[in-house]
């Protein structure tokens, strides 16, 4: 009896466990589920009715839910024998075990029964289930990951308006060939800069490569942004958006670069700078408060005519950037909003010219048709996430403003192309129909050319043409050809309008029956 | 706590030895035996249907020689009268005096066989009525107890009706089995004829010795009503057997159009106590499903009355149970 006692108490107990870490699963996953819920309403702007309600009714829900699964599973003692029972395929002997045990006065088989349920159950008692069964683990496994996946801070876990699409639509300027007067020795420094952003904030890397000094501040605050970016996003699931972000690294510091050596090409790097405004504008946002700051904006035309100056110079330059990067992030910010450069920085003389003209490149691509305001990466490091999502917010919305004012003109065109009655051909009588012919200036040398001309045209033929062309007719062929003599015109008196019946045919054989209904209905002449 | 009147596994040994001493003559109809066995230690009786020639006869003769027991055959005719089955009263000459002395019918044995009990009269069926039922038969005022065990084993043969009495609800409802008999099968009639057409013909011996069998016997029906039934099990024999009403109306449409009277109270006392048996059989002091989805069949289809609607349609009792008491069973297989 004790024994048996033992059995059900036991597996009461160890059920009771399962079922209560179900329970206490399940409710990890709804509340993480409802807290999810409720952050990505938050993030979504929604009404706080929604954005309160909406969770609260859920995990309402999910807890009445809860509580009726559990009542449902919960075993008393009789259930837990008779599910024993099944389990175990004692044919009931447990539930009658139990029940007759509770009796006052036992009967005579009472013995044999338990006699024979302890013999069973001995070597079934590996099958009582597990407090920690297989749809627990699974439920554990879905928590873990969600905890694992759960966002820090305010960053999205993937985006709700994906910034990439919005910006790719947008189609950049033809890009012009690279001057040839650009210096060798950028191309081996514009592939290595991307690679170059986790290295860029040591100063001895500028050193060591003098020729990739203009690069290394700019890729470095990029790739410092990009990479802090990327390492968010990495944590976040979004490795396609930081592998994006990894490209603007280069393409500010090519953008940069190109656009200090060649002044007039300063809105020809925007396809650079339009590859960097998506990422640049977002590292304007991501960038913030970090000590990557002083190695953007005007550091940058200081390390880049560093990068333009002859070897002899740049070493000069090249100690410099880091002491006088950091003072310069306000100008940073300045130079980003209105292109211009803070003549109170920080920045040593030497830099301070180079990073004015930078810094007018910037504005003017940024200024230029489709491309946006070019960002500079990192730039915006010290400015708060939320600032940044409304610089973005701000930038998408001109984006989609050019993007619809040109479709709402297509399609204005389109509708008025559709909206035009086309007149029956031959039937139009409207003089502006066709433009006036243009008259070939006889004066002028070279008139009597066709105004595309072609080889054939003037191309010595066999036989000479007597007639065709729109040229003048040769010699021969105008006096070949018959001559109009003035005559004297006079209107005549008859009507020359048509009338409708005579523009019909009449069949031949109707011709007769017309023409006796025609007189008929014409009045006689007097007599 | 009481004393055992017997060991469960002794009563189960010697169930066993009964089947195979009843096997060895029997040949084909183990499920027959079996659930003849059971009624009779259940307590009951049994009517055997079958066509003819099926062994009805010789198994209630093999029943009573296997067990040890005395055996009456009553053959029941329309003119069979009550007296012919319990006894009469017989004017005597005691001592120069003439007397009135009780003349015992057939019906006092412990084994009784009414063959083709349904072409005696109904008024001769209801002879058996209080035999049957209360083992005790009054004659002339007088009251009678039938020596236990008693057991009466009836056949009837279900496709020649003509001449015959449809046995009365009341006289059905003392069957604790319905039993049918089947055709055995091709290896078994091989067996059959290989058996009973040479020259030694194999006899039934008792498993028991004749003068500890009646004894043992009651013992055994003891130890059957010991048998532990759980409190669910109980409410499953409940509802099977009120699913069969069709007043109820709660197992659906087929109560109510095929049936027009369910099972009785005795019907669950049938269902349990060949549960019962059946639990002792396999080992078990408790009834289990099993042990009662078993016997639901032998126990309720005669206990039902077939309404027009299911003899027009040629739909039998047992498929009726069958479909009454499938969603009770599988409700109860998906709970326990």
């Amino acid at each position: 009896m004790m024994q048996l006692t033992q059995v059900l108490q036991q597996f009461t107990a160890r059920y009771r466990n399962a079922l209560l870490t179900k329970a206490a699963l399940l409710t990890g996953l709804g509340a993480a589920i409802v807290a999810l819920l409720s952050w990505r309403l938050r993030a979504m702007h929604a009404p706080s009715l929604w954005a309160v309600g909406a969770p609260v009714a859920l995990g309402l829900m999910g807890a009445g839910a809860l509580a009726a699964w559990i009542a449902r599973h919960w075993l008393s003692s009789r259930e837990t024998a008779a599910h024993l029972d099944r389990t175990l395929g004692l044919q009931q002997r447990l539930m009658t075990a139990a029940e007759v045990g509770a009796r006052p006065e036992l009967p005579a088989l009472y013995e044999a029964l338990l006699e024979d349920t302890a013999r069973r159950l001995d070597p079934e008692q590996g099958h009582v289930p597990r407090p920690m069964d297989r749809t627990a683990g699974l439920l554990a496994v879905a928590v873990l990951i969600l905890l694992l996946w759960w966002p820090d801070g305010s960053r999205l876990p993937f985006p709700i308006m994906p910034k990439p699409q919005m910006t790719k639509p947008t189609p950049p300027p033809v890009n012009p060939p690279p001057p040839p007067s650009q210096p060798p020795a950028q191309q081996p420094d514009q592939s290595k800069s991307p690679s170059q952003g986790g290295t860029a904030q040591q100063p001895s890397s500028g050193g060591q490569q003098p020729s990739s000094e203009g690069q290394n501040q700019p890729s470095s605050s990029g790739d410092n942004a990009s990479s802090k970016s990327s390492a968010a996003q990495s944590q976040n699931g979004r490795s396609q958006d930081g592998q994006k972000q990894g490209q603007p690294g280069s393409g500010t510091s090519q953008a940069a670069s190109q656009g200090h050596q060649n002044p007039e090409q300063g809105s020809s790097s925007s396809h650079a700078g339009s590859a960097q405004r998506q990422s640049g504008s977002h590292d304007q946002q991501q960038g913030a408060g970090t000590s990557s700051q002083p190695s953007s904006g005007a550091q940058r035309p200081s390390s880049q005519q560093a990068g333009a100056r002859p070897a002899g110079q740049q070493a000069g330059s090249s100690a410099q950037p880091q002491p006088t990067g950091r003072p310069a992030s306000p100008n940073n910010m300045s130079s980003k909003s209105g292109g211009q450069p803070q003549p109170g920085s920080t920045q040593s003389p030497s830099q301070q010219p180079a990073g004015t003209p930078q810094a007018r490149n910037a504005a003017s691509s940024s200024s230029s048709p489709g491309t946006g305001s070019l960002p500079q990466p990192g730039q915006g490091a010290g400015q708060s996430s939320s600032g940044n999502q409304e610089e973005l917010k701000a930038d998408i919305e001109q984006l989609l403003k050019e993007v619809s004012g040109e479709l709402k003109e297509l399609q204005g065109q389109l509708a008025a192309s559709q909206d035009q009655a086309h007149p029956t051909a031959g039937t139009s009588t409207n003089p502006q129909l066709y433009e006036a012919p243009m008259k070939l200036d006889q004066q002028t040398p070279g008139a009597g050319q066709m105004p595309l001309q072609l080889q054939t045209d003037t191309a010595q033929t066999r036989n000479q043409r007597t007639v065709g062309g729109t040229g003048t007719p040769s010699r021969q062929a105008a006096a070949g050809s018959p001559q109009l003599q003035p005559q004297s015109v006079q209107l005549s008196d008859a009507p020359q309008d048509e009338t409708p019946a005579s523009r019909q045919p009449i069949p031949p054989e109707y011709r007769s029956a017309f023409e006796k209904l025609q007189q008929q209905s014409q009045p006689q002449p007097a007599r | 706590m009481g004393a055992l009147p017997l060991k469960p596994d002794a009563f189960r040994e010697t169930f066993v030895m009964f089947q195979k001493e009843l096997g060895r003559l029997i040949v084909g109809q183990d499920e027959v035996v079996e659930n003849l066995l059971a009624a009779f230690f259940a307590g009951g009786h049994v009517l055997l249907e079958g066509v003819p020639g099926l062994g009805k006869t010789l198994l209630a003769k093999s029943v009573a020689q296997a067990l040890g027991l005395s055996f009456n055959r009553i053959q029941c005719t329309p003119d069979l009268m009550p007296a012919d089955i319990l006894g009469t009263q017989l004017v005597v000459d005691r001592d120069g005096r003439k007397v009135f002395e009780f003349v015992k019918g057939p019906v006092f044995t412990h084994i009784l066989l009414a063959d083709e009990i349904n072409r005696a009269t109904p008024k001769t069926q209801s002879a058996l009525l209080e035999a049957m039922g209360e083992h005790q038969v009054t004659v002339a005022g007088t009251t009678f107890r039938l020596e236990e065990p008693f057991f009466v084993i009836a056949t009837q043969n279900p496709i020649e009706m003509e001449g015959t009495y449809p046995l009365p609800e009341a006289q059905l409802d003392r069957f604790l089995l319905k039993i049918f008999v089947g055709y055995p099968s091709v290896a078994d009639l091989g067996r059959i004829l290989q058996q009973t057409t040479v020259a030694e013909i194999a006899s039934i011996q008792p498993v028991l010795p004749l003068d500890r069998a009646p004894g043992w016997i009651q013992s055994a029906r003891r130890l059957v009503r010991e048998v532990l039934v759980a409190t669910p099990i109980e409410e499953y024999v409940v509802h099977l057997v009120t699913a069969t009403r069709p007043s109820d109306g709660g197992s659906g449409d087929s109560a109510g159009r095929f049936l027009r009277y369910g099972a009785s109270p005795r019907g669950a006392q049938a269902i349990l106590m060949a549960a019962k048996v059946f639990a002792l059989v396999s080992g078990r002091v408790n009834v289990s499903y099993e042990d009662v989805d078993r016997v639901i069949l032998p126990a309720l289809t005669h206990r039902v009355i077939l309404s027009f609607e299911a003899e027009a349609e040629k739909r039998t009792a047992a498929d009726i149970l069958t479909e009454l008491t499938r969603p009770i069973r599988s409700a109860v297989t998906s709970r326990a």
